[in-house]
């Protein structure tokens, strides 16, 4: 679960980034997080993967206030959260199965478990035929696929995709959509940050739009007063 | 964990050879800091060795008063015996000190033939075996009962103590020099190797490796052309003085260079040391500043 509670985020230039945000998205769940660049979902990620903290609120995520964590805590935290990046950030030395065999190796995993896993993650992207490739004989698509087998790799909790279709043709953007659904499918709540209308509006999942650092729309407030008799999912109001 | 440790070493290694002109100019300029830095070791062993033979042969001469009986003579002895900085101790009677006059003057001593034996003074030789305790041995000597006069060269003594602090000084100094030198060299190849990697290096943080795995093979890279460097400085340290210094020291004609062989354990294990040590400064540098984790 991720709790964004009256979260505000100042900079030292004095931009407020992120100003007074409540949200709640619970585990399992399959979420959108649109808006301009510049509206602040940058600074939501780094909150997230605790490369920042937040100037005023509470951030939970996975139960762990990742304010509170001492430096030696920090790596484990990540542990819980898998990352794909517009770019990909695959190693272009590495083959297609060590780049995903990296990120479980750097976390002290070894031997049988790296090659199991590694070889059902490819198999999960349908890339089992190009772990012998180097990502720079990839098509974009195949490339952002790989990124998503080492995101899932060490089996994390969350999934935040920041633009993950960005560098990708319209039709490979489905197929990544798609393999984000399976994965959350299996239980991994998924948070994708897009500027993609046209994606959100063909997947119908939650969509939560910032707009100038606040939340300016959130398909949870409004699923909820059209049925007010179903318990109140996604925004935390303010007597919370 | 042996995965790990697998890994790391394996990721070091790798550092090591990409990087391989700065890791070979960094091993050049860590080998030749080394031998330079063991030369000068070499060569103020050997002066020291030279100055421990001059104090060698520098005596000091204790007179004693003229009316001592035996007793008293063997007390003075006992005391100077009792004294841990004196050595070769040698007690001469008059008549030995005229007999080692005659003997010096060869043909001539016929010139002494009618000299009285009384003329000398009995006498005590001794050698100080630390010089720079010199002046506390002499007021240690100078306490004892029975003593007429003592006979040192005080002068000769402070300039071979003002010799040997001038070396351990100007050594210190270059040896100080050098490792600032190759700590330099080393931080760059590190920092090259930290630059290269970043995106690596920053994935790891992502999936959440700890501190310590992502700097580890950044140590590692540093101690590897430590102990590089400090092994081919062994190998050409043994060339270098066997076929340039020990020569060059043997040709001033007052210095038997030492043999290399006697300081062998040192040389190998200080090499090794000092790489090994030199290698960690310097690799911690750019890790902890430009790792970022």
């Amino acid at each position: 679960m991720i709790l964004f509670k009256n979260v505000t985020k100042v900079y030292k230039n004095g931009t407020k980034a992120l100003d007074n945000i409540n949200i709640r998205i619970n585990d399992g769940e399959f979420v959108f997080i649109t808006g301009h660049s510049g509206a602040g979902k940058s600074t939501m990620i780094h909150l997230l993967t605790c490369e920042d903290t937040p100037t005023e609120g509470k951030l939970v995520v996975n139960g762990v206030e990742p304010k509170k964590l001492s430096r030696r805590q920090i790596p484990k935290y990540r542990r819980g959260i898998g990352v794909v990046f517009q770019d990909f950030r695959l190693i272009p030395t590495m083959t297609v199965y060590d780049n995903i065999a990296f990120a479980m190796r750097v976390v002290g995993k070894g031997g049988r478990e790296v090659k199991r896993r590694v070889t059902s993650a490819l198999e999960l992207v349908g890339l089992s035929h190009k772990a012998k490739e180097y990502p720079n004989h990839l098509s974009g698509g195949e490339q952002q696929r790989v990124a998503l087998a080492r995101a899932i790799i060490n089996s994390p909790q969350i999934i935040i995709a920041d633009e993950p279709t960005g560098n990708v043709d319209p039709q490979m953007s489905i197929e990544i959509m798609k393999l984000l659904n399976t994965i959350n499918k299996n239980g991994i709540s998924v948070v994708v940050v897009t500027h993609e209308q046209a994606l959100v509006e063909a997947f119908k999942k939650r969509e939560i739009r910032i707009e100038g650092g606040k939340v300016s729309f959130d398909t949870a407030d409004n699923a909820a007063s059209e049925d007010s008799e179903q318990p109140q999912r996604g925004r935390v109001q303010s007597n919370d | 964990m042996i995965d790990s440790i697998i890994f790391l070493i394996k990721t070091a290694f790798k550092n090591v050879f990409k990087n391989w002109l700065l890791t070979i100019a960094s091993i050049s300029i860590l080998s030749v800091c080394l031998i330079v830095l063991g030369s000068v070791m070499l060569i103020v062993g050997n002066i020291n060795l030279f100055i421990d033979e001059i104090g060698d042969e520098s005596q000091i001469v204790l007179f004693i008063e003229e009316d001592l009986t035996v007793d008293e003579i063997t007390q003075i002895s006992d005391r100077l015996h009792s004294i841990s900085n004196i050595g070769n101790i040698n007690y001469k009677s008059n008549s030995m000190i005229l007999e080692e006059y005659k003997e010096s003057l060869g043909e001539d001593a016929w010139l002494f033939e009618d000299l009285d034996a009384e003329t000398f003074r009995n006498s005590f030789v001794f050698n100080i075996k630390d010089l720079e305790k010199y002046d506390q041995t002499i007021y240690e000597v100078e306490k004892i009962d029975g003593i007429a006069k003592i006979k040192e060269r005080r002068d000769v003594i402070e300039r071979i103590v003002d010799i040997k602090d001038v070396l351990t000084f100007l050594s210190f100094w270059i040896v100080m020099i050098f490792v600032i030198i190759s700590m330099v060299i080393i931080t760059n190849s590190v920092k090259v190797s930290v630059y290269a990697k970043k995106q690596e290096i920053w994935l790891m943080k992502y999936v959440g490796a700890t501190d310590a795995f992502i700097e580890a093979p950044y140590f590692m890279e540093g101690i590897i052309i430590g102990l590089t460097a400090g092994f081919i400085a062994i190998i050409s340290q043994i060339y270098v003085y066997n076929n340039v210094l020990s020569p060059i020291l043997s040709d001033l004609g007052f210095i038997n260079p030492l043999n290399i062989d006697s300081v062998m354990s040192v040389i190998v294990i200080g090499f090794l040391v000092a790489g090994a040590i030199i290698g960690t400064i310097g690799s911690a540098y750019p890790v902890k500043k430009y790792l970022n984790v």
